[in-house]
């Protein structure tokens, strides 16, 4: 039967985004998920994960990280649960993506990405956990269209 | 991930192969600033392989190429994942690292 829900646990250490990239490509191959969609995915729950190791816990502790993924028909429900200090994602300011290089503020970026390829990203704290909710509509590989036809069928939507 | 050097007359060429990513992005950062500290003007990047990138890797890049300006040297991408690409192109990346399809386009920007 093919998994689709999955759900798993990661510690806050960097080798576990391994751990989160292994168990995303093998939900994903279940569920012939398309690369884009999985690649975009995975870029989501890796930045959040990171970004939550790195910054969320001041303890010096050990942490759980779980996330939960589910397929409702072409949608993918993604819940990513920490109990990290409170970070609201949504209020985080975006970077200027027309600045050149050399005047670049970097940080914000991964959200600000995560956010663009998601279709929402919700969040909200509820006792002493972060809790992000995402969701994306995903394609397989047999329905792939190349991105040009792509971008003129969204424009006459 | 992996990191394959070779060069096409002076220009370095990287060929990123698997994930870059938080973890690897400080390898892969060590090997473009030799590239650069080496005195090459401009420094192409293989992406035929690269599977992932995160911001980290986005990072590297932009740090890259700010080194590069001054020189008039730019940091040149090719053979890249359509999906991987869109992620520069949201980030406004392509605006100063230009992705063209193949090796032989690379060196023709150079």
């Amino acid at each position: 039967m093919v998994a689709r829900k999955i759900q798993f646990e990661l510690r806050n250490a960097p080798s576990e985004s391994d751990t989160l990239s292994e168990k995303m490509e093998a939900f994903g191959e279940s569920l012939d998920i398309s690369k884009k969609s999985l690649f975009q995915v995975c870029f989501a729950l890796d930045e959040l994960f990171t970004n939550v190791i790195s910054y969320g816990f001041c303890d010096g502790g050990e942490h759980t990280i779980r996330i939960a993924l589910s397929l409702e028909d072409d949608v993918l429900n993604i819940v990513m649960e920490d109990d990290a200090r409170p970070f609201n994602l949504n209020e985080v300011e975006p970077p200027n993506t027309r600045t050149p290089c050399e005047n670049r503020k970097i940080g914000g970026l991964g959200i600000f990405l995560t956010k663009n390829l998601m279709d929402s990203v919700d969040y909200r704290r509820s006792g002493d956990k972060n809790i992000v909710t995402m969701k994306k509509r995903i394609g397989n590989d047999a329905e792939y269209v190349d991105v040009e036809c792509k971008q003129k069928c969204d424009g006459d939507r | 991930m992996e990191i394959i050097e070779s060069k096409q007359g002076e220009t370095p060429i990287l060929k990123v192969i698997g994930r870059l990513d938080s973890k690897t992005s400080l390898e892969f950062e060590k090997k473009v600033l030799e590239s650069i500290q080496n005195g090459s003007k401009n420094v192409l990047i293989d992406c035929d392989e690269l599977d992932y990138i995160s911001s980290a890797g986005l990072r590297v890049l932009n740090k890259g190429a700010k080194k590069l300006k001054p020189a008039d040297g730019r940091i040149i991408l090719f053979a890249m994942e359509d999906y991987i690409r869109e992620v520069f192109e949201i980030a406004g990346f392509d605006t100063f690292l230009p992705i063209v399809p193949g090796l032989d386009d690379a060196l023709g920007a150079i």
